[in-house]
């Protein structure tokens, strides 16, 4: 256990952080790439830069989408996302040996804030769970990976927890501490190479797919030769 | 479909360069001690063998092949001729970029051009590199603008081409020779059957064999990569060419060997001379005797094998001469660090990727040029596929490229980073720790001393006087060494034993005796440890002072705030005579010129005491 231990907050923790930042960039640039090509598409250069912006910054609030049909999948998507951003960034134990490790520090939540916000965001996690498995429209949209990502959460999330709350864990602390280390760290590594990407290209993705709906020259034809339709009409 | 041998060959040299930007990213923050294999003793290892000697000589096809074709007029090897060129100018940009790693202040590397030192061989050969590596560029610039607007440009340099490669093929004979020049100042250290008044002569006849062979193992491995149609022709006059000019190298090198009286130590079981023999049958031997077969010079697979084999062999005279020769002599057995061959690897694949980028948009061979462009339009023109494992369509070309050579760069790059070595803690070389009560290990080696405890407990003041030493009772504690608790010379450390603590106070439900109830588990709502043992702990001694801490200070500031203080108090003690205890140099190395230019600045600090 101790050696397991020391290898996830020694080696595992330093290959996650080189992960996250190389993949980062690595999409980062790409996305770049892909704003310009985008822009090169668009063809017409008459483009609602500012109407544009506006609408991409306007997906991230989420009382924007409240108005919608889906409202409790809303609220369960919005306080798992406030957690999930809240919660690792500003835990006391995560700043403190932040401040250990590198030697900086930043204001933290505090730990009823953390409590609530955590359970709010496990609430949150298994409403999504059931509604990828009951609703027929998104389980035949979801793939494995939908679901091991929700899973992935919800482990980091309740392990989490009971590390901070020895008395109510069940199991010998070493190994859902264990837990939460490996499991927090596989996201961290997931999160430049699957759908959690989205937590680094969020705004470029908005600004691509309004940059970019203009379909290629003749992308009509392309799309009937790849369905073996060519010379159809559409 | 695309080309999938290129494009697996391709992600692979991105795999090494990703692990090569990682090491560097290591070598150039924490430097050559923690990155490398490296010492005082053997300060010229992989780098200086592969890199640069092995570079600078991999790269001579492109003087070579410049004397065929231009000034010897050997038309049929035309086609070779501007590979081999690129190839030498990418070839000594990569020396260039090996020596930077090599370097200990890499910044100081435009020195010579500055600073000369006309005794040295390393001045001839430095300026030589950096003219040569101005030539090569000029020699290839026609190739990169032949086919741009630039026409008049391009004309230009043409016209220049022929004074240019002159120039080229006389600066290669000198620098070339120049690299076996600088082992002659080593007639000690470099073993007898490498060492010889001729090596300069030898290094550039065995330059001329390399570049031969050099130029056959990238022809071959082109046409295989693109499946191309091996130039078949070409490649049997470059065996037979390269049969000649080993069958040169072969004579005067065991010719030097017969003139020494050395032939005999050929065959002494040595492990340096069984080296030379693999050395001299890979590189010289084996390929001489096979090229001058016409069925081997027929066959492409023989070919490709026998060039490498001799590839092999030479790069191996490289590093033999530069390295692994003077082991006998400097009797300290050195083996690179993976960080070592992660460089010169990468080093290597990035010059393959760049040679490829070039060759696959510019005029370098007009006609694989052609078939490349032709597959290009064939994939853009290609439907878009549904890609198997997601059904995310990557794109094609270079889209598709750019996103799988990224992916596997960068988990390169950060598996590297993790792997690299970190900065170097301090170990028990530090520190004595008894091993016995009565027998003392004295530093790594194996050197004991006997311990007379009576004697120290009398000295030190009787049965109070224990916690002097053992003043942290552990458990098997035979007196404390520093190291125990200030193990990092840079980082605050950890002397505090979670585990053995959570098993003596009976598992999780003891987590509150410490970090309070209703607490998140953290580091810093705990109880300190005087709290508990204070009585073990702390002891009234003069070395040891109370410590506030679950965390131990770094060695450094450990040494500095136990120790000056107390030295500070003793210099001003007129009896004592000892006014520069206080000083840096009372413990550090004394009298260097930083402390000199430091006491000039702040006399009154010299006889106070240090910082």
């Amino acid at each position: 256990m101790n050696a397991w231990l020391g290898l996830a907050r020694g080696p595992f923790l330093y290959l996650a952080f080189s992960v996250l930042a190389v993949g980062a960039v690595r999409q980062w640039a790409l996305a770049i790439g892909e704003l310009v090509r985008a822009h090169r598409l668009a063809g017409d250069q008459k483009i609602p830069w500012r109407w544009m912006f506006r609408k991409s910054l306007g997906w991230i609030v989420p009382v924007n989408a409240l108005a919608g049909t889906r409202i409790p999948y809303t609220v369960a998507s919005a306080a798992f996302h406030i957690g999930m951003l809240a919660v690792p960034l500003f835990l006391a134990g995560h700043v403190a040996l932040i401040r250990q490790g590198i030697g900086i520090a930043w204001p933290t939540l505090p730990a009823g804030a953390a409590d609530t916000l955590t359970m709010a965001a496990l609430v949150g996690l298994a409403v999504l769970l059931l509604y990828r498995l009951i609703d027929r429209a998104a389980r035949f949209l979801s793939g494995p990976q939908d679901y091991l990502l929700l899973v992935l959460c919800i482990a980091a999330f309740l392990s989490g927890y009971l590390v901070a709350h020895p008395e109510a864990n069940p199991l010998p602390f070493g190994v859902i501490y264990l837990a939460h280390l490996l499991s927090a760290e596989l996201i961290l590594v997931l999160i430049p190479f699957s759908k959690l990407a989205h937590a680094l290209l969020f705004a470029s993705t908005r600004i691509v797919w309004e940059l970019g709906w203009h379909f290629v020259p003749g992308g009509g034809e392309r799309v009937r030769a790849a369905l073996g339709k060519a010379g159809e009409p559409l | 479909m695309e080309n999938r041998r290129l494009f697996v060959f391709k992600g692979v040299m991105w795999v090494l360069a990703g692990l090569a930007a990682a090491v560097a990213i290591v070598r150039f923050t924490l430097g050559l001690g923690v990155s490398t294999a490296l010492s005082d003793t053997t300060p010229w290892g992989l780098w200086i063998g592969f890199d640069v000697m092995g570079g600078v000589a991999l790269a001579a096809g492109g003087f070579v092949m410049a004397a065929v074709v231009h000034i010897f007029h050997r038309e049929r090897y035309h086609a070779a001729a501007r590979p081999a060129i690129l190839t030498a100018f990418i070839g000594y940009g990569a020396v260039a970029v090996g020596l930077l790693f090599d370097l200990g202040l890499p910044w100081n590397i435009w020195h010579a051009t500055i600073y000369w030192n006309i005794h040295s061989a390393l001045f001839e050969v430095a300026w030589c590199v950096m003219l040569y590596l101005t030539v090569l560029a000029l020699e290839v610039t026609p190739t990169l603008l032949e086919r741009t607007k630039f026409q008049k440009t391009y004309r230009f340099f043409v016209k220049l081409a022929l004074p240019i490669m002159i120039l080229g093929i006389m600066l290669s004979t000198l620098h070339q020779s120049s690299l076996g020049t600088l082992l002659l100042i080593m007639p000690f250290r470099v073993h007898p059957l490498w060492y010889t008044h001729l090596l300069p002569e030898l290094f550039f006849v065995s330059a001329i064999c390399l570049g031969i062979v050099m130029v056959m193992v990238e022809s071959t491995v082109t046409s295989w990569l693109y499946r191309r149609e091996p130039e078949m022709e070409m490649l049997a006059g470059l065996a037979r060419l390269a049969s000649v000019a080993l069958a040169l190298y072969f004579v005067l090198r065991v010719g030097d060997l017969a003139r020494q009286g050395k032939l005999g130590l050929m065959f002494d079981g040595s492990s340096l001379a069984n080296l030379f023999l693999v050395e001299m049958l890979l590189s010289t031997v084996i390929p001489m005797v096979a090229f001058a077969c016409p069925a081997v010079r027929r066959s492409f697979r023989g070919l490709w094998f026998l060039a490498c084999c001799s590839v092999l062999g030479f790069v191996l005279n490289r590093i033999n001469a530069s390295g692994l020769s003077q082991v006998w002599a400097t009797r300290y057995v050195y083996f690179p660090a993976w960080t070592e061959f992660a460089i010169s690897l990468g080093i290597v694949a990035a010059c393959v990727l760049v040679f490829f980028f070039i060759q696959e948009r510019f005029p370098v061979d007009p006609h694989g040029l052609a078939q490349v462009e032709a597959e290009r339009e064939k994939l853009a023109a290609a439907p878009p596929a549904f890609a198997p494992f997601d059904q995310v369509w990557l794109g094609e070309g270079w889209r598709k490229a750019t996103k799988v050579y990224s992916f596997v760069f960068v988990l390169a790059l950060a598996l590297g980073l993790t792997a690299a070595p970190k900065a170097e803690p301090t170990l028990d070389v530090r520190a004595v720790r008894a091993v016995g009560a009565t027998v003392l290990r004295v530093g790594p080696g194996p050197r004991y001393v006997y311990f007379d405890h009576k004697r120290h407990q009398d000295e030190a003041g009787g049965a109070k006087s224990c916690a002097t030493c053992h003043h942290l009772h552990q458990r098997g504690d035979m007196g404390t060494p520093c190291v125990v608790c200030h193990g990092n010379i840079f980082l605050p450390t950890s002397i505090f034993d979670h585990e053995a603590h959570v098993a003596a106070l009976h598992g999780n439900a003891s987590c509150a005796q410490c970090h309070g109830k209703g607490e998140p588990i953290r580091v810093t709502p705990v109880k300190k440890c005087s709290e508990c043992h204070d009585k073990d702990l702390m002891a009234a001694n003069p070395i040891v002072k109370t410590f506030d801490s679950r965390w131990a200070p770094s060695y450094k500031d450990a040494m500095h705030k136990m120790c000056i203080p107390c030295h500070q108090e003793k210099a001003k003690d007129a009896k004592l005579k000892l006014p520069n205890l206080g000083r840096c140099g009372a413990c550090h190395d004394s009298g260097t010129q930083s402390e000199k230019a430091y006491t000039a600045e702040f006399p009154e600090k010299a006889t106070a005491g240090g910082v």
